[in-house]
């Protein structure tokens, strides 16, 4: 029997990256192969694959080798061309903040990977299961799926169409706060933080309805803004008009007066890199004025037990993927510091800039992962 | 204006008191009872479990924490009165240790607290978060020394309420005035009877917060007989600006003060220079700068939403 | 960390409407039993104690003997029965338990919530609760001689058969709108904080209550409001900006007076079995204009004045409108101020 690797050396090598040409990601993986003394990957674009996928095949020569896929970002090119390939075409007019529904484009990405699985020769690797990153980028069915897991999760609200309908769940629920959150998105693009009360209605959200053409437009406008009441209301309908995933909203620990949560990458079924998002507002996202801060400083406060429960939840439940080479989680400690909450999953969050696990970044660690998570796997295609 | 939850009160470390806990040291730490996001637990459930445990009688300070949704803080009041027998020595009750990642102090939902007092007779220190649907109720307070009301939007209702308390030995009076968007419509009016020196004869701190007329209440307080009996005036997380700087630069009750804080103002550098000379320890940090919209000029109290 | 011990790991069982108890012996102890919308048990396990019981619209008639717990909910149950020597520490909540006719004596709850239990026509000797609330309880007679009401609060809102409050005692809370027959608060009974007085037979604020707060079916009103309207000017309602507050001093002072003083506009007239009908309005500051129809009883020839939404045109139309509604006070306006 031959193993993965090959006498001819690294079983990275070939690496196939599939991702944007020149973005950070795909640069930020390419400088660990490097540092690695690896040759360089070859790097084919999503949106030359949709044009011409089996020229992806053509990268492994010797049949065998790594897929690494990448997150498609938010290129509009590559969005095009994703979305074209999940049955729908993009209005492409638009400036680039308007906020336009994923459903389309999230098709596109599962069929694109789903399309690089068969295409590969059984002999290859690949990073990630085509199923798991359609699952972790629906915001709703990762929900279920990680408590019908046990994972500690915020209670999840029934679909609503419109405000009045979350309201009239929120009040069954007895929830006064929720978050909603398109159900196909990433980042905070589009998510609000609501509040209703007898008084009052208030919504934190970087989206803004603007006029237009044909009544308001969803826009990002990477500014966190309050509404309140009407306008909030209007908000609202049009975030959820998009289709949309609506949890309590769990109160974060928050020293200092300011609330945060962690983004805890589990690599090879082992917790890695974990990042510390901190911010004046319930929504800690980086872009929206999120600060990072060192991990440590929550994991002093916590008691051990509950540190300890968080990163072993996340640890399990990425344990359940294990043809994914890594699941980002994100998670907090509640208020009281006691118990842990999970958040989101995440198929590609293993851009963490600056953060450095046993003295190495998110990409090299990976790279010194990879010979033992492959050699602990059975390539695509080849069944026993 | 970020805040915390308690990590000491009434001079002690709180931590909190967790369901299925069966012994509790209050000579060394201060319970605080809150709901968990997953759990079943309500706080009047976990104050049956607390007060079933010895150390319920010798508790003298107590702090309850978030309490789920859109739930008044009215069963948790309740509970407290029919458990009242089982804590014989309380003096020291926060009610609403919330922060804003729990919920808005603007949101937070009180009730009606007049059972406390009758029920809680030794009460000394009473702080309370939070003041929709607040009542105080006509009461009687015969030991209470410190009474803080925090809120973005404070009644006229519940300043007269508190105003009237029957309490002769109150020397902290902390309230929250707050912004009239969320029903703080109180008026310099209303703290006539207080600033004449009428009420609360042992007053020592004067602490009128986070008020969106500080300049008149500022002009009110300056010349008030009041001044003479109090150390401290606290007129912080306001929108002070000059006009109202110049009646306590003029004021010679607020020379005489040991402490005078206004952190959080609109004062020029200019005024702060001759309030740092005027005689009191004075907090003039938090400078803040007034805010142009639409044409018109902004100056925003610190806590209101 | 903490110096307090580690917590123990609660007992909890929940039933789901088909579950049974069958497994649970007598004597067993639990933290919590939620039982809510069961409809296979009957009656809780002799003996058993239990923290808190939840039991809210379940088919439990009987509580069983010997149960002990701080906390007992049977909100909308068909509990017939709750056994002598029960012990329910903290609170019993029962409200609307149609079949509930008595209590045992002995109940030491400080939270008795009563409201709504229409067969309920006594109560036990021996009572001392801090909340008693029995709104809506309209069989019930009498209130108990030796009842001591700990500081809370007692509500006998719609009980219109009390004659009387307890001779002492003393609440934070006075609910006795709609109690006809009480037209005093005995000096021993003491009230410090509000006082609701809709409907009762009260005519004025006793002097030991002067001070305390007065309410008007839940809207804090003043004495004047609530027991002198006919002192109240048309410019003084007109300028009153709550709209609640408003509506209660409308009420208090008569639509039809008021109407008359404040020059309203006529909008329709007509003629019908009862008589003249008019449809009239004044407009208030910052809220919806008031429109009343005035008409006529056919069998009893009392004039009546409704309050109808500012839509209304016609008397007929108007008319109509009531007429989906029990009770015309149901209308509540729009804008709240």
């Amino acid at each position: 029997m031959r193993s993965a690797a090959g006498p001819a050396g690294s079983p990275l090598d070939p690496c196939v990256i599939l991702g944007v040409a020149g973005d950070e990601r795909v640069e930020g993986f390419g400088a660990a192969l490097a540092r690695a003394g690896l040759p360089p990957a070859r790097v084919l674009d999503y949106a030359g694959f949709a044009e011409a996928p089996e020229r992806l095949a053509a990268l492994f020569p010797e049949g065998r080798g790594l897929l690494r896929i990448e997150s498609p970002g938010g290129d509009p090119r590559i969005r095009r061309a994703l979305t074209r390939l999940g049955g729908a075409e993009e209005d492409a007019a638009g400036p680039a903040t308007r906020l336009v529904p994923d459903h389309a484009f999230q098709r596109g990405l599962a069929a694109a990977l789903r399309l690089a699985r068969r295409i590969v020769p059984p002999g290859v690797v690949a990073t990630h299961d085509p199923d798991a990153v359609a699952l972790f980028y629906d915001k709703r069915a990762c929900h279920a799926a990680m408590a019908a897991a046990g994972v500690a999760v915020p209670r999840a609200l029934p679909p609503s169409g419109d405000f009045e309908a979350l309201r009239t769940a929120m009040r069954a629920a007895g929830l006064a706060r929720v978050f909603v959150k398109p159900r196909f998105g990433s980042g905070a693009a589009g998510i609000a933080a609501l509040s209703v009360s007898r008084d009052g209605i208030l919504a934190l959200s970087s989206a803004e309805l603007v006029p237009g053409g044909g009544g308001a437009v969803l826009h990002h406008s990477h500014r966190l803004r309050r509404h309140h009441g009407a306008e909030a209301v209007a908000l609202v309908d049009a975030i959820l008009a998009r289709d949309a995933h609506a949890e309590q909203w769990v109160p974060k620990a928050a020293p200092g007066g300011r609330p945060c949560d962690l983004r805890l990458l589990v690599v090879g079924g082992e917790v890695a890199h974990t990042v510390l998002r901190t911010a004046s507002g319930p929504i800690t996202n980086l872009d929206l004025g999120g600060r990072r801060a060192d991990a440590d400083g929550l994991r002093a406060l916590a008691p051990p037990a509950a540190w300890d429960a968080l990163r072993e939840e996340c640890r399990r439940f990425a344990g359940l993927f294990p043809d994914n080479l890594h699941v980002a989680f994100d998670v907090a400690l509640t208020a009281s510091l006691r118990r842990h909450v999970v958040f989101e999953a995440n198929a590609f969050g293993d851009l963490i800039r600056r953060v450095r696990h046993q003295g190495l970044d998110p990409y090299e660690w990976q790279v010194a992962r990879l010979p033992a998570w492959i050699a602990a796997r059975r390539p695509v295609g080849l069944a026993a | 204006m970020p805040y915390e939850n308690l990590t000491t009160f009434f001079g002690r470390p709180v931590e909190d008191f967790q369901s299925g806990m069966e012994a509790w040291d209050v000579t060394r730490v201060v319970p605080r009872l809150r709901v968990e996001y997953d759990s079943e637990d309500t706080i009047p459930s976990m104050l049956g479990e607390y007060a079933a445990l010895p150390a319920a009688e010798a508790t003298d300070a107590l702090v309850i924490g978030y309490w789920q949704g859109e739930d008044t803080s009215q069963e948790i009041v309740e509970a407290l009165v029919s458990y009242a027998g089982r804590f014989p020595n309380l003096r020291a009750l926060f009610l609403g240790d919330i922060v804003s990642e729990e919920n808005e102090i603007s949101w937070i939902n009180q009730s009606d607290l007049s059972a406390l007092w009758p029920a809680f007779p030794h009460l000394e220190h009473v702080q309370v978060r939070g003041a929709n649907g607040l009542i105080l109720g006509r009461f009687e307070a015969p030991r209470l020394t410190t009474l803080i009301l925090e809120s973005g939007g404070l009644p006229r209702r519940v300043v007269q309420e508190a105003l009237a308390a029957g309490a002769p030995e109150l020397r902290h009076l902390e309230l929250w005035l707050g912004t009239e968007d969320y029903g703080g419509d109180s008026t310099p009016d209303d703290f006539a009877d207080l600033f004449a020196g009428r009420l609360f004869p042992k007053l020592n701190t004067l602490a009128l917060r986070d008020c969106a007329y500080a300049d008149d209440l500022a002009t009110a307080v300056a010349q008030a007989s009041v001044l003479e009996r109090v150390a401290t005036l606290d007129l912080s997380l306001g929108n002070l600006t000059d006009a109202g700087a110049e009646a306590l630069l003029a004021s010679p009750g607020v020379a005489k003060l040991s402490r005078l804080d206004l952190h959080h103002h609109f004062l020029t550098d200019a005024t702060m220079g001759r309030l740092e000379r005027l005689g009191p320890a004075v907090d003039l940090s938090q400078q803040q700068q007034a805010e142009e919209y639409g044409g018109e000029i902004y100056r925003s109290i610190a806590v209101s939403e | 960390m903490t110096t307090a011990s580690r917590p123990r790991e609660p007992v909890r069982r929940t039933l789901h409407p088909q579950d049974s108890l069958a497994e649970t012996g007598a004597g067993t102890v639990l933290d919590q039993l939620d039982m809510s919308r069961n409809r296979a048990v009957r009656s809780l396990p002799d003996g058993l104690v239990c923290h808190r019981i939840l039991a809210r619209e379940s088919r439990l008639e009987t509580l069983g003997r010997g149960i002990r717990c701080r906390e007992l909910v049977l909100d909308g149950s068909a509990i017939a029965r709750i056994e002598a020597g029960s012990e329910v520490g903290f609170r019993l909540s029962a409200r609307a338990c149609h079949r509930l006719a008595a209590l045992p004596a002995g109940l030491r709850a400080g939270i008795l919530d009563l409201r709504d239990c229409l067969a309920l026509e006594a109560l036990p000797p021996g009572l001392s609760p801090a909340f008693l609330d029995l709104e809506g309880c309209s069989a019930l007679t009498a209130l108990p001689d030796d009842l001591i009401l700990r500081g809370g609060r007692l509500n006998i809102r719609d009980c219109a058969l009390i004659p009387a409050l307890p001779d002492r005692g003393s609440v934070a809370q006075l609910d006795i709108a709609g109690c006809g027959r009480i037209d005093r608060v005995p000096e021993g009974f003491r009230v410090t904080s509000w006082i609701d007085v809709a409907g009762s037979g009260l005519t004025a604020l006793p002097p030991h209550l002067a001070g305390i707060g007065v309410r008007w079916r839940d809207v804090p009103v003043d004495e004047r409001i609530a027991f002198r309207p006919h002192e109240l000017g048309i410019a003084e309602i007109l300028g009153e900006r709550n709209a609640e507050r408003r509506r209660v001093m409308l009420e208090r002072f008569g639509f039809e007076t008021f109407m008359a003083a404040a020059n309203a506009e006529e909008l329709d007239a007509d003629h019908a079995p009862g008589g003249e009908r008019r449809l009239l309005r004044v407009a208030l500051d910052g809220d919806e204009p008031l429109v009343c129809v005035s008409v006529g009883c056919p069998s009893t020839g009392r004039r009546y004045f409704l309050r109808v939404p500012p839509t209304m045109t016609t008397c007929h139309q108007a008319v109509a409108w009531t007429a989906g509604f029990d009770d015309p006070a149901d209308y509540a306006p729009l804008v709240e101020t």
